[in-house]
């Protein structure tokens, strides 16, 4: 077999394994991909290093397998967050008016939709006093806060 | 040349770091898109060219763009999360104390912009058109709609937002 076609076919049965467990198990779905990701990594790595002939050709194709999961989180993190993703994947049945695009996509809807979703990440909780950050909210922001630093984005 | 790659795309972070990143032009969408572009079509080049010359197998020349590859979505990813994403708004919201029901209000103005600044950019991109209070799919807009619900379907995602 083209050793190049190895990465690939690793890759289909991620795809096909992460969309069966995904659909099993109701977890963070990064975190369900991860799961069935490395295993998969690892058996590649195993084969390619009985198959191949240098250890060049084995980190390479390695390489290209991580490529390409991380253009599948970038998509599936892509489609779940992005406004304008949604608004692409709602507009696929027919056109719609303005008016009732900003009905759906209406401010407070979409801040309770948000924070339903960091809700079930984890980052806040909804406390006696509102919503407020949880440990892990607190790190994830920290974060965030030092990224905006370096990458000289405008102040908040 | 997987070396290589390491080594240039280290120095192509340390360029941006030290350089690049003091330029206005890099503070935008289009110009950082346009910094890892144009050195990814240059590294590509370059690799190509050492792999017709038998310099380095196929597999090691695609090993080598896979490098880069991964540096540019990572850093893509994250300068993109970090510049103004709809979750940063709401998490800095609720750091500067309990975040209540009245103060969805803020956050909902957020969202509106946001809302009203995607419609823009889509439009621009000619994904899709605005007809007399209309909107509706370009021909692009369509086929990429299809892409990205066939990603949602393989992920097993519900609605987004």
């Amino acid at each position: 077999m083209n050793l190049l076609l190895v990465p690939l076919l690793f890759y289909c049965a991620l795809i096909i394994l992460d969309a069966v467990v995904s659909r099993l198990v109701p977890v963070n779905r990064i975190a369900s991909f991860i799961a069935v990701a490395i295993p998969l990594g690892v058996a590649l790595i195993a084969y390619l290093t009985a198959t191949a002939t240098t250890i060049d050709i084995v980190l390479s194709l390695t390489m290209l397998f991580a490529l390409l999961c991380e253009i599948y989180v970038f998509l599936f993190t892509l489609t779940l967050g992005s406004i304008s993703v949604n608004l692409l994947v709602l507009l696929k049945d027919g056109a719609m008016s303005l008016v009732q695009l900003r009905s759906i996509y209406e401010g407070d809807l979409m801040t309770r939709r948000r924070i339903e979703r960091l809700q079930n990440t984890g980052l806040i909780l909804r406390g006696k006093n509102g919503w407020v950050l949880t440990r892990r909210g607190e790190m994830v922001l920290c974060a965030f806060r030092q990224l905006r630093t370096f990458f000289l984005h405008p102040g908040d | 040349m997987l070396i290589a790659a390491l080594a240039y795309v280290g120095i192509h972070f340390l360029v941006y770091a030290l350089l690049v990143r003091h330029q206005r032009w890099s503070r935008s969408e289009y110009g950082i898109l346009l910094y890892h572009g144009v050195s990814f079509l240059l590294f590509a080049g370059c690799v190509a060219a050492g792999a017709a010359l038998k310099y380095e197998p196929i597999p090691v020349a695609i090993g080598a763009l896979s490098i880069h590859g991964i540096y540019s979505i990572s850093f893509l990813e994250l300068w993109s999360l970090s510049e103004g994403s709809y979750s940063f708004s709401v998490l800095h919201a609720v750091s500067r104390g309990p975040l209540l029901e009245a103060h969805l209000g803020e956050l909902g103005n957020v969202g509106n912009t946001k809302r009203t600044s995607r419609l823009d950019s889509l439009s621009r991109m000619k994904l899709i058109r605005v007809l007399e209070g209309h909107v509706s799919l370009t021909l692009g807009g369509k086929l990429l709609a299809r892409a990205l619900q066939i990603i949602r379907i393989l992920a097993g995602l519900k609605r987004a937002g």
